[in-house]
């Protein structure tokens, strides 16, 4: 056999996948053949180099974020099935979802626009840190939650008409209300990012869920939580797993909308629809 | 004629028949179970063909179309050759659409050529720089067989060309690879 011949069947006699009578025949090329050893202990090297390499660890958020997807993939079906099998169903939606283009969610993972930076280092941490620590208690004692807020924010419990005066704008949640939500309380709070106003809503069920509306993008209120860039109801959303609930952010206008405690897409898409709505009456 | 003689770093991760059917029911705990034991091969082969900053969001995306395909898995082949094949696919697609991105560096700073007296682990890093230079399609084929350890028939089924082609694609992977990592100031 030729060099030419050896060295294309060079790969399979390194990786032991030749048959063994041509495989004796390169091992006799190779006894006399300097150009075709010095070529197969390049091949050698090159092993001995890739095996070597340290496997990359996959980051630990990897799974949550994934689980968030899944679920608005399956909150996307349920939707499509809804709409094909159940006319009445698909009224009511179309009532909330008037806007809803269909919930085609294009992730982007890691760095969304609630990730972005801050001036300053200590206010940044001092946010996240008590963010995460309301996220935490939120789950199980919205009240407690609410109270860890206040307790290191400047606030004011107000009226709408109140809140207008305090942020000079009319916050969209003054002009009317998700509907099956009512008010618990609003308060104006003063945060290193922003001055924000805050609802705390009820569902029917007894259930509390968060509004805030805000200036700045929400930055480092979610600094190390699992979240996804997604486009739902037809605005670019930021979702944040928080175990069992969800927390999104999308740009309202000039201004932002955060909601925590949803607890699933079809819900996001009818928050983002009643945003929509809302803003369409200014 | 098959044989395995390389450090794989495969895990040992045999996919049951009852596992497959809980995810095909879209069972999340079944779905979760199936990332647990197979993510990490996924992840790192995404890493090494797309780079880190990628890497993450097309594993997402394998899983998502794992789950959604999960259907169509015949069984014919082993559950993680089919999932290779997906993860691959997935990889390749994106490179194609973003022809113009090189796939990053995947560890660290640019390598000096003036540092020919590399020490281990720079050596790994020039391995893994000249990797990423390298044309996709060898890359996907010198990584099944020297990373993930596959026979020519596994890497022929994953990559969907006969199994005689493996051998001469290999040749020119490392080939390329070698002219590369000279360049980069490797020293064999």
């Amino acid at each position: 056999m030729s060099c030419s011949e050896i060295q294309n069947l060079l790969s399979a006699y390194h990786d032991d996948e030749l048959d063994s009578d041509i495989r004796e025949k390169v091992a006799k090329h190779l006894v006399n053949c300097v150009s075709c050893v010095r070529e197969l202990s390049l091949f050698e090297e090159v092993s001995q180099l890739a095996a070597d390499l340290t496997p990359p660890v996959p980051p630990s958020n990897l799974w949550a974020e994934l689980e968030l997807r899944l679920q608005a993939e399956t909150s996307q079906q349920e939707h499509v099935v809804s709409q094909s099998v159940a006319p009445a169903r698909l009224r009511f939606l179309r009532k909330y979802s008037a806007f809803i283009v269909a919930a085609t969610l294009l992730f982007a993972v890691g760095v969304g626009y609630l990730n972005q930076g801050d001036n300053s280092h200590n206010a940044h941490h001092h946010s996240s840190s008590v963010f995460s620590q309301y996220l935490t208690a939120f789950e199980n004692d919205p009240d407690s939650a609410q109270q860890i807020l206040l307790k290191n924010y400047t606030n004011d419990l107000v009226k709408s008409e109140q809140a207008a005066r305090l942020l000079g704008y009319q916050p969209a949640i003054a002009r009317d209300l998700p509907a099956d939500y009512e008010i618990v309380a609003s308060y104006v709070i003063k945060m290193p990012c922003c001055t924000c106003l805050q609802t705390v809503c009820r569902r029917k069920d007894g259930s509390q869920i968060v509004i805030f509306e805000h200036d700045d993008e929400t930055t480092e209120w979610f600094d190390g939580q699992p979240k996804i860039n997604a486009t739902c109801g037809g605005e670019e959303c930021c979702l944040v797993n928080l175990d069992e609930r969800i927390a999104a952010s999308w740009k309202r206008g000039k201004r932002h909308i955060t909601v925590i405690g949803i607890r699933d897409i079809t819900e996001i898409n009818e928050l983002i629809a009643w945003s929509d709505q809302s803003r369409n009456k200014i | 004629m098959t044989s395995n003689n390389v450090n794989s770093q495969k895990e040992a991760s045999e996919v049951g028949a009852e596992l497959l059917a809980s995810c095909l029911a879209g069972d999340r705990r079944g779905q979760l179970k199936l990332y647990e034991s197979t993510h990490g091969l996924v992840y790192r082969l995404m890493v090494r063909m797309v780079g880190f900053q990628e890497a993450a969001d097309l594993t997402q995306q394998v899983y998502l179309k794992l789950f959604s395909k999960i259907d169509q898995f015949s069984g014919h082949s082993r559950f993680e050759t089919w999932l290779y094949r997906l993860a691959m696919n997935e990889a390749l697609q994106y490179l194609r659409k973003n022809s113009r991105k090189k796939t990053a560096v995947l560890a660290g700073d640019p390598v000096s050529p003036q540092r020919p007296e590399a020490e281990r682990g720079e050596q790994r890093e020039i391995l893994e720089v000249a990797m990423s230079r390298i044309d996709p399609e060898l890359r996907s084929i010198f990584l099944l067989r020297e990373v993930e350890g596959m026979s020519y028939r596994d890497i022929a089924e994953v990559v969907e060309i006969p199994e005689g082609t493996v051998g001469s694609r290999l040749n020119r992977a490392r080939r390329d690879l070698q002219n590369h990592l000279l360049e980069l100031g490797w020293r064999a």
